[in-house]
């Protein structure tokens, strides 16, 4: 299962055509009772095919916004109110929920946290799997059927055509999300957007689970945007991470990079605070106080009243996102106001 | 901060028995007993920290209500400071007045109808403690302070505080008795990292200035090294492995042990070589 042996980099496409998901300057805000909350702010990124995007970022950045906004599921009276989202290409944030419905599953496939959201207490595995192939695939039923104990055996289930008749329950929380990525696949999706897909299950059913989606992905060279808190799983699995602080962006770059020498205060400071396995600090690094609420986000760059390295302009104007080598950064001391 | 055991465990089992059903009483059967925790045996140095570490349904939380007195063993002893915890004589004793807990989730812990002075008080004026009403308060707020809160916080309800901030409320009430034993059960696994950060520094601090023994429950290694002198690794029920920190992370000598490290995500992979994507091509 776990054995860092030989290495064998899986190449990707040379990012020529559009990329699978083109997000650009994507505002989102909720309308609550005490007035507009804005919980995306202009978020930019890109994801290619065969790539894994990891989002990262702490409770509250948006990170889950951003998948929900996607996906065209924003609940709680949110609604995307600025920038674009493009699907290889073409616009999806502007469909209405009838146009959006064969987008979903079909092109777009969905991994949560909880795998019993993804399923139906009611309905078998298999009666799940066939109905979602049958809905997206042009399949008669054997088809279908025969198409669902394929997905299940790819996605490790033993004994797959027997467990067609099994409910959820059935199966343990790792099985259960085994499931749920062959129900994501099912549709033969062009994106995965997976979002916290591991955060609920044991460290030794974690690896295995996040070795099994990568692996699926990069094999059907599916874009998968992989939301996480955890950096540990960005680290193992992405290619390219995109850092998210307050709705807003604050780096993006190749993995190693962002990993080995984060550019933004904010992900060095985030970087500095995870406790390391291999040896025991003299002491962690925390970032002083907490993340700012949605209804009192600081002007300028959102980071600044935390910010060690905070100079004048910060508090003022928001920096805008530039290159450092592989790395975009939105931070004024990189020259973020240019 | 001597070598000499201050928790002594040892044989602890634990066996659940399951609730016969209907059906099984008419069949004339019985459901197997469940043997959740199986001999367990470990000792903890006053002042230092023992983690027990393993994955859901080990039986870390079980032995951590036991050593607590919450629970009552199957079989076994536990005694802190010589003081059995468990059995007749333990609620005289006081072995239990020693020791507090901590638990995961800020937001369950503290009650929500309290002001935090309240929360913090109310060991205070416990049987036997004889302060005043100002007095009270005057403690609770040095408390605060110690924690890193503002003595004007106490006038607050927990609902206004950040997670972070609710589990250094946890902590001051841990502390306020002058509780010397605290088991901590996930202390930050509901926190963010860098909110996470803050709190085990002060966990840190506050043994170091209060001479703090910690039990402390964890599934996650990498926190567990920051903040412990010995590991006990556990695995359906049977500590597998015992010994101090640094040899069980870095030179396990169980099979399993082995694999639960080797299993963990650590963002120091990234920085050692480009192996994630052969161990996920391994994995296949």
């Amino acid at each position: 299962m776990i054995s860092p042996s030989d290495s064998a980099a899986a190449p990707f496409d040379s990012p020529a055509a559009p990329p699978v998901l083109g997000v650009r300057d994507l505002s989102v805000t909720f309308t609550t009772r005490r007035g507009a909350l804005t919980a995306l702010d202009r978020v930019s990124f890109e994801i290619a095919r065969g790539e894994v995007l990891g989002v990262v970022g702490e409770s509250g950045a948006g990170k889950s916004v951003t998948g929900a906004a996607v996906i065209g599921l924003l609940a709680g009276g949110g609604r995307v109110t600025g920038g674009e989202i493009r699907l290889s290409g073409s616009r999806i944030d502007n469909l209405n929920a009838r146009q959006m419905r064969p987008i979903r599953g079909r092109r777009i496939g969905m991994v949560f946290q909880d795998p019993s959201v993804s399923l139906d207490p009611l309905l078998t595995i298999g009666d799940q799997l066939i109905e979602t192939i049958r809905t997206h695939l042009n399949l008669d039923a054997a088809g279908a059927r025969r198409r669902a104990v394929a997905l299940l055996e790819e996605t490790g289930i033993p004994d797959a055509a027997g467990r067609l008749a099994s409910f959820p329950h059935e199966f343990s929380g790792g099985m259960r999300q085994r499931v749920v990525i062959a129900l994501a696949l099912a549709g033969e999706p062009e994106l995965i957007i997976a979002d916290e897909p591991t955060t609920a299950l044991d460290v030794s059913v974690q690896a295995q689970i996040l070795d099994l989606l990568s692996g699926l992905c990069r094999e059907r060279r599916t874009a998968l945007m992989l939301i996480t808190h955890d950096m540990g799983v960005i680290a193992r699995m992405a290619d390219r991470v995109a850092v998210m602080y307050a709705g807003r962006v604050v780096e993006t770059g190749p993995v190693d990079e962002v990993v080995r020498r984060p550019r933004h205060p904010y992900a060095k400071g985030l970087m500095a605070a995870i406790p390391p396995l291999s040896h025991r600090p003299e002491r962690l690094v925390s970032i002083p106080g907490a993340m700012p609420r949605l209804s009192a986000i600081p002007a300028g760059c959102a980071f600044h009243p935390r910010c060690a390295a905070a100079v004048a302009p910060c508090s003022v104007t928001r920096p805008a996102s530039v290159a450092d080598g592989a790395v975009r950064v939105a931070c004024h001391l990189y020259g973020g106001a240019s | 901060m001597t070598g000499a055991p201050f928790l002594a465990v040892s044989g602890l089992t634990k066996v659940f028995a399951p609730r016969r059903t209907l059906p099984m009483r008419l069949a004339g059967q019985r459901p197997p007993a469940l043997t959740a925790v199986d001999a367990v045996s470990f000792t903890i140095r006053r002042g230092t920290t023992y983690a027990l570490v393993g994955e859901s349904g080990s039986g870390k939380s079980t032995i951590a209500r036991m050593v607590a007195g919450l629970l009552a063993p199957t079989k076994g002893q536990i005694s802190l400071g010589g003081a059995p915890v468990t059995g007749a004589g333990a609620q005289e004793n006081g072995a239990r007045r020693r020791m507090q807990m901590v638990f995961q989730d800020p937001y369950s812990s503290l009650n929500p109808r309290w002001k935090v002075d309240d929360i913090i008080g109310e060991p205070l004026r416990g049987p036997g403690q004889r302060k005043g009403r100002a007095e009270t308060l005057e403690t609770v707020g040095q408390l605060l302070e110690r924690v890193g809160l503002h003595p004007a916080d106490g006038t607050r309800f927990p609902h206004e505080f950040s997670g972070g901030q609710r589990q250094r409320i946890a902590i001051a009430r841990a502390i306020a008795t002058r509780a010397d034993f605290i088991i901590c059960d996930e202390p930050t696994s509901a926190l963010d990292v860098s909110v996470q950060a803050q709190i085990l520094n002060l966990m840190r601090d506050l043994q170091d200035e209060l001479g703090l023994t910690y039990f402390f429950i964890s599934h996650n290694l990498a926190v567990v090294r920051y903040m412990a002198d010995d590991i006990g690794v556990l695995s359906r029920g049977r500590l597998v492995e015992d010994g101090p920190a640094a040899q069980i992370l870095d030179a396990p000598t169980h099979a399993y042990t082995q694999s639960l490290i080797a299993a963990v995500p650590t963002v120091e992979a990234v920085e050692e070589a480009d192996t994630h994507r052969a161990v996920e091509e391994a994995g296949r």
